[in-house]
């Protein structure tokens, strides 16, 4: 039977257009199944197929429906159903990728959808029918909404708002069809008053559509009628949709009448009816400062803004691609932030070629008014139009951050049943409007009205697109690296983290597990406060911190590797080694001797300034961060700190001790660079107050005989390519004091049997907080084997700091 | 090796997207020129008004689609006669048809002896008459 169809132009483009769409859908699936394999890197992993179910049906469903409006109208618009078909199909598969149980319910919401496209195309009268019984509908339409006040239900389960009717896991949100039945309303409304009036002026051939006489008698009836819509939303708290009913009054009136009026009034009441609702709802006020200032409270009122924002500057310029992005941690991603799922996934071009998809629906939809018939079908085509438009710029504009978030669907693309089949239904309107035979007779509409819409419809999709490039373009870089993006927590499951070693490559922090589920494990969690922590709820610390870059891959690397690693996987490189100066057997000596100490101790090699030992106690074990978290950050013994490179310590007599006011004491006690993220805090500290790495560094001089070391924490990074290599200290040795002068203060407290000097001092013996403070070396003739150390205890306890140092520093000496 | 292979699926997919975009849109500007032309060419019949006066006639041609009638120098087809009103009548095209149409005329406008009180089409060969001065009515091209 679909041999008689005569293949005429239109039909002729359509086929091809719906034939690319399901070619690009084709490939969106085909990228959907691959998906689970390029994410574990891995071919032995569990394909996605559900979602062809979709793609078939689809498929199935939307040449069916090009078949028959083929048939039955002839002159259709060739481009309305290939634009929907891939806006709902692209929808339908992020839908699926997001949440399968959606995606399937989706997949069964296209059968009613597109049965009532095809039942409305078969019907010509449809268009007389429903200009005849305007009333009836809206009415019935204004009921049903009406009635969500006594038996409105929530699908989700949750108290408010309960905007739906239905049960047993069928619902459907009257709001939705009453923004159709209003549009239906106001067009015949206006087209039968100004038909009346042409009747009216005797004689006249020139029928314009501009209302030439007063306003009022012709608002009052459908300011009545929407008013009353308006009201039921607003008690329904459904806002979105209650800024969508009061844009389209607006249009349609001017549509209309031509009045210019009618916007300023139009944008006045939206202005008042935004202000008025700060002050009303506590949800206009939460969504108006999240749109305002969304940092304020990046993880509270405006979790869902700046999440959005992070999921399409993730997206970038070419997106991660279908199903490897993180589109999920956004809320309601399958519906309010539809766009922000496809934006991460597809990227800037992505999301550009959807508000173009977009742009071309607007356009069609206002050429379809242009070339209607009469006036109820120039205003039904205008109103149904904006609809689809006004409301996609609405929900794009709230991702993007261009305008306040609102509630309403991507019309086609969302998750909704109730959507959907209003948003069918309005195609189906469009295309028996489009359905002229080609006229040679110019019928004069009034253009401006329609061109003016057309205009502002465009300025927003312009801002949209222009928003869409600030944050995936220009913006985007800063933001992933917010901490409060999760996405590096998500990528350490499946990228391995760099190692952290000993000098001697002995592993003190490593990574295990399999891609997928990789996890941080420090094997000596005694160097926890030194090394520091790397956790996906509480952050980073230490070392873990300032190498983090080098521990992550996105540095070290050549440029080009991780370029490449991101735009395959989005997804660093995998994370490179870090070797440590760090002795592990002396640590474990040290760590061992101060158990049950509240101190700090840091050993160095007077020689090169390599910090040998740093120990801090009370520590912490980072393995066990997720159960210990709450005490460890009430504990006033503060474990987490690493005293040796932060504890400020009262010097006392120590400096006249040394002779330290000899020197210059700002270069005598210097803050080592150690590349902890202490580095810079703690050099900004001054008073009379000094760490025990400073006190180290003294030390060392002393012991070299006489030159400042440059102290080193860090000494290699392991590339792919070149091996170790070495990072240099940051800062220079520095010849500081005379050899003579060295050796005579050293003479003092030389200890000639055990070749050591030291200095035991307790600093406010008597106070509440008492300091012991030990600190000591080699002699400085020990060319070969030189050491520092300082040592420091919360406590007035000379012996035991004196019997831990000396240990260390012979245990360092005679290995 | 997994990743290389999305990524040309990406890369194919973005195309085709853009070529849905650019195919929609170039045959959208096809079309608009295709339009532009047919307007072009779609031109309004000209019309030529004869005047048969004393001892001289007068033929004028127009192409506008809207023609005023009248003693007033302002009118397209200006008419010296004393039973004119200042603006009798005008002739316009309107659904692929000329009509005349009366401006309340103080002697009334006839056409074919009828008078005219609302729109009539009007045909090759037609005589019009505003107050005592009658015009004869030629549509198409002709050969003077």
């Amino acid at each position: 039977m679909f041999s008689r169809v005569r293949t005429s132009l239109p039909n002729f483009k359509e086929n091809r257009l719906l034939i690319l769409c399901s070619v690009i859908l084709l490939l969106l699936a085909a990228s959907l199944t691959l998906s689970p394999a390029a994410r574990a890197r891995s071919w032995d992993v569990d394909y996605k197929w559900a979602h062809w179910l979709g793609y078939i049906l689809w498929v199935v469903l939307f040449f069916y429906a090009n078949r028959l409006i083929a048939r039955h109208l002839p002159h259709h618009d060739p481009y309305l159903l290939p634009i929907t078909s891939l806006l709902f199909g692209w929808g339908l598969m992020t839908i699926w990728r997001l949440t399968p149980s959606f995606g399937l319910r989706q997949t069964l919401w296209q059968i009613p959808a597109i049965y009532l496209l095809t039942w409305g195309v078969k019907r010509p009268s449809i268009l007389v029918f429903l200009k005849r019984y305007k009333y009836l509908w809206l009415t019935s339409g204004l009921a049903l909404t009406a009635l969500t006040l006594l038996l409105g239900t929530n699908p989700t389960g949750k108290a408010f708002p309960h905007l739906w009717l239905g049960c047993c896991g069928f619902y459907i949100q009257p709001s939705e069809p009453l923004k159709l039945l209003l549009i239906v309303y106001l067009a015949a409304y206006l087209a039968d008053s100004q038909d009346k009036q042409a009747r009216r002026r005797d004689g006249k051939l020139v029928v314009t559509s501009t209302i030439t006489h007063s306003l009022l008698p012709l608002l009052a009836p459908t300011a009545i009628m929407t008013s009353l819509a308006l009201l039921l939303l607003i008690f329904q708290r459904d806002l979105g949709t209650a800024t969508i009913f009061l844009f389209l009054y607006a249009m349609i009136i001017y549509i209309a009448t031509g009045r210019w009026e009618i916007l300023i009034t139009g944008g006045g009441m939206l202005c008042l009816a935004g202000y008025a609702g700060y002050y009303l709802f506590d949800v206009v006020r939460i969504r108006i400062d999240a749109w305002i200032n969304p940092w304020l409270d990046p993880s509270g009122r405006s979790y869902q803004i700046v999440q959005s924002l992070m999921a399409i500057a993730n997206g970038g310029v070419l997106g991660r691609g279908i199903g490897m992005g993180n589109p999920s941690l956004v809320p309601i991603p399958h519906s309010d932030f539809i766009f922000a799922a496809i934006s991460e996934e597809s990227g800037l071009v992505g999301s550009l070629g959807l508000i173009l998809l977009l742009v071309l629906l607007c356009t069609r939809g206002l050429t379809i008014a242009l070339r209607a018939s009469d006036n109820f079908q120039r205003f039904l085509a205008c109103g149904l139009t904006t609809y689809l438009t006004a409301q996609s710029i609405l929900i794009i504009g709230g991702n993007l951050r261009v305008l306040p978030l609102t509630g309403v669907t991507l019309p086609f693309v969302s998750y909704g049943g109730s959507s959907l089949v209003t948003s069918f239904l309005a195609l189906m309107i469009l295309l028996q409007i489009s359905n002229q035979t080609p006229d040679p007779v110019l019928n004069k509409p009034n253009l401006k009205p329609i061109l003016h819409l057309g205009g502002l419809l465009y300025a927003g999709f312009f801002a949209t697109a222009l928003a869409a490039g600030w944050w995936g373009f220009y913006r985007g870089p800063s933001l992933l690296t917010r901490t409060d993006n999760a996405r590096r927590a998500i990528a350490d499951l499946s990228v391995r983290r760099g190692d952290i070693l000993d000098r001697n490559n002995d592993p003190l922090v490593t990574t295990l597990g399999e891609p997928g589920n990789y996890y941080r494990q420090v094997l000596y969690p005694a160097i926890s406060p030194v090394v520091g922590y790397n956790n996906p709820t509480y952050g980073q610390s230490g070392l873990e911190a300032s190498l983090d870059n080098y521990l992550r891959g996105i540095q070290g690397h050549p440029t080009l590797t991780i370029w490449w690693n991101h735009l395959l996987y989005g997804q660093p490189p995998p994370g490179l080694n870090i070797r440590l100066t760090l002795e592990n057997r002396l640590q474990k000596i040290a760590d061992e001797l101060m158990a049950n100490t509240t101190g700090a101790l840091a050993l160095m090699n007077a020689q090169n300034g390599e910090i040998l030992v740093m120990a801090s106690h009370p520590g912490f074990n980072a393995n066990q961060l997720d159960t210990h978290w709450g005490e460890l950050i009430t504990d006033t013994n503060a474990p987490l700190l690493n005293r040796a490179v932060l504890g400020l310590y009262p010097t006392g007599d120590l400096e006249n001790l040394l002779d330290a006011k000899n020197y210059t004491t700002a270069d005598f006690f210097n803050v080592p660079q150690l590349r902890l993220p202490s580095d810079q805090m703690a050099a900004s500290i001054t008073g009379d107050t000094i760490t025990p790495a400073q006190m180290v560094i003294m030390a060392a001089t002393l012991s070299s005989g006489g030159t400042q070391p440059a102290a080193s924490l860090v000494t290699a990074v392991e590339t792919p390519r070149a091996g170790w290599v070495i990072l240099t200290p940051l800062e220079k040795s520095n010849p500081e004091i005379s050899i003579t002068s060295v050796q005579a203060m050293i003479e003092k407290y030389a200890q000639s049997d055990q070749e050591m000097w030291w200095i035991t001092e307790v600093i406010d013996k008597d106070a509440e907080l008492p300091v012991t403070w030990f600190v000591g070396g080699t002699l400085p003739t020990q060319q070969d084997s030189s050491f520092a150390i300082a040592l420091v205890l919360e406590e007035s306890t000379p012996e035991l700091a004196q019997q831990i140092g000396k240990d260390i520093l012979s245990r360092a000496q005679h290995p | 090796m997994s990743g290389i292979i999305l990524l040309i699926l990406r890369f194919v997919f973005t195309a085709c997207l853009y070529l849905f975009l650019g195919w929609a849109i170039y045959t959208l500007w096809q079309e608009l020129k295709r339009q532009s032309k047919t307007l072009d060419s779609y031109q309004i019949p000209p019309i030529n008004l004869h005047l048969e006066g004393d001892g001289h006639s007068r033929t004028q041609t127009f192409s506008i689609p809207e023609i005023s009638l009248g003693r007033n120098l302002s009118c397209d087809f200006c008419l010296e006669d004393h039973t004119v009103s200042t603006e009798h009548a005008r002739l316009i095209y309107q659904q692929g048809q000329w009509w005349v149409e009366d401006l309340r005329s103080t002697n009334g406008t006839f056409l074919n002896q009828l008078p005219v009180h609302e729109a009539m089409v009007v045909t090759s060969g037609d005589e019009l008459q505003c107050g005592q001065v009658i015009i004869e009515i030629l549509i198409g091209e002709i050969s003077l």
